[in-house]
């Protein structure tokens, strides 16, 4: 697949994918776009930059919330996200809609 | 400047006050950590830095992101102007024809906890016609003005909904921020009646209505906003905390300096929690003896010439730098001087603690 089919798949799909990775717990910026280079093998190419506006875009939506902390590790103190009840419903709808989409795409080349 | 501020600047560019300050903490602290992690990998500190910034990307992607959720706040978001504390106040603009505009000064609340920015400063923008070029289409998201000769592509606000419906505003802060930077000349004067120097266009900003509180004032509306850019930016500062009725203790600090000079004060709050700490900053005019009135944080204070002994809250005492603000707006903020008062300690007024 060339290069800018999967950016569009990847802007297409991105609040799902950040709400996705933050299913498993509070996470700051780096760790988020590490976990999803991990989870997908590299597949997305994508510049770390491009989560923040997202990020800040979901918290807007009410759909993630964020707090200034100091990480574990020490150092500087970073932004953490975390779901909200109205996020982990979205992600159960839109993960549900999305596996529709895929089973019908299957059907229509004839894989089940 | 380094190439992480110079990456932070660029990102955050266009924002203005708490937001900037958010965005801007939070991409320092995880570019910082990943500089550390890099380091421990065994690079110089240099690489580390630059392969950083190279896994960020470039400084526009965040911008034109933050630019597209925050460049309009609220206010285009309908109902907001039912929260809102409006006062009138008169903008004259001498030198043309004599325009009255209604300004109108909005508190805006924040979502996460119950901090408010300083006010924000919005005129109408039929009111700034005087300005405005002759030609050109009309675009209703966009107005264009004329200062110094320098063409500048305003924002505007569109309040939707409600009894304003339809009315179209421009951000007074983020106007002065757009002539600086395409290079006119700007100045912030004045207090009580505070002016705006534009190039050759001086507007005078009167307040119609009383203010509540001494924060609650037009002119530390506009002092903090524009102030907070350049500590930001230039010290590494989070001036986070803005609140139109602080808590903390009174100082009177004397300067010296002649009546009417505008001077502000930056400190550290301690940490509340897990809560990183916000720097509080304040804003307030010399008297005719000399002296600033200013609401620090602790009822006895420390002043320090050296910005990151605040920063890194070092020592006992809540350190404060205590700056003259020259008026002249440059580099995206007001410039500033961190000065020392005639007394290094001070003592609260008594009985001036909440």
């Amino acid at each position: 697949m060339d290069r800018d089919t999967r950016a569009n798949l990847l802007r297409g799909n991105l609040e799902l994918i950040l709400l996705a990775i933050l299913e498993n717990g509070e996470m700051y910026g780096l760790e988020i776009a590490k976990e999803a280079q991990n989870r997908t093998g590299g597949y997305f190419e994508f510049k770390e930059g491009s989560l923040y506006p997202a990020l800040h875009r979901l918290t807007e939506g009410k759909l993630l919330e964020a707090e200034f902390k100091y990480p574990p590790r020490g150092g500087a103190p970073v932004r953490y996200y975390r779901l909200t009840e109205q996020g982990k419903k979205v992600l159960a709808a839109r993960r549900a809609e999305f596996e529709r989409f895929t089973g019908a795409m299957r059907s229509i080349w004839g894989e089940l | 400047m380094s190439e992480l501020n110079r990456y932070l600047r660029g990102a955050t560019r266009g924002l203005w006050g708490r937001k900037r300050a958010e965005v801007w903490a939070e991409l320092e602290g995880n570019l910082r950590l990943r500089i550390q992690e890099l380091q421990v990998a065994g690079l110089p500190e240099e690489e580390a830095e630059r392969k950083a910034l190279e896994e960020i990307g470039e400084p526009q992607i965040v911008q034109e992101g933050m630019m597209r959720l925050y460049a309009f706040p609220k206010v285009a978001r309908a109902s907001l102007l039912a929260v809102l504390a409006l006062a009138g106040l008169l903008v004259i603009l001498p030198g043309q024809a004599q325009v009255s505009l209604e300004v109108f000064k909005i508190h805006m609340a924040y979502s996460q906890g119950n901090h408010l920015k300083p006010a924000s400063v919005w005129v109408e923008a039929k009111d700034l016609t005087p300005l405005q070029t002759r030609s050109g289409p009309y675009r209703p998201d966009t107005l264009t003005l004329v200062a110094d000769g320098k063409t500048l592509e305003v924002p505007v606000n569109t309040v939707e909904g409600g009894p304003w419906d339809g009315r179209r505003f421009v951000d007074l802060v983020r106007l002065v921020l757009l002539a600086e930077h395409a290079g006119v000349g700007v100045r912030l004067e004045g207090w009580e009646k505070p002016s705006l120097q534009l190039g050759a266009t001086r507007l005078d900003l009167q307040s119609l209505g009383a203010p509540a509180t001494p924060e609650d004032r037009l002119g530390y509306s506009l002092y903090v906003s524009l102030l907070a850019n350049s500590l930001m930016a230039q010290r590494g500062l989070r001036p986070h905390e803005f609140s139109p009725n602080p808590p903390g203790c009174l100082h009177q600090i004397i300067t010296g300096d002649q009546p009417g000079t505008i001077y502000a004060a930056v400190s550290r709050a301690p940490a509340k929690g897990a809560r990183s700490p916000d720097d509080q900053l304040t804003v307030g005019p010399v008297d005719g003896s000399g002296s600033v009135r200013l609401r620090l944080m602790a009822p006895t204070v420390q002043f320090t010439r050296d910005t990151s002994a605040i920063a890194e809250g070092r020592g006992g005492l809540v350190r404060v730098a205590l700056v003259k603000i020259t008026g002249e707006v440059k580099d995206g903020g007001l410039a500033y001087q961190v000065v020392m008062p005639a007394k290094t300690r001070s003592q609260a007024v008594p009985g001036s603690c909440r």
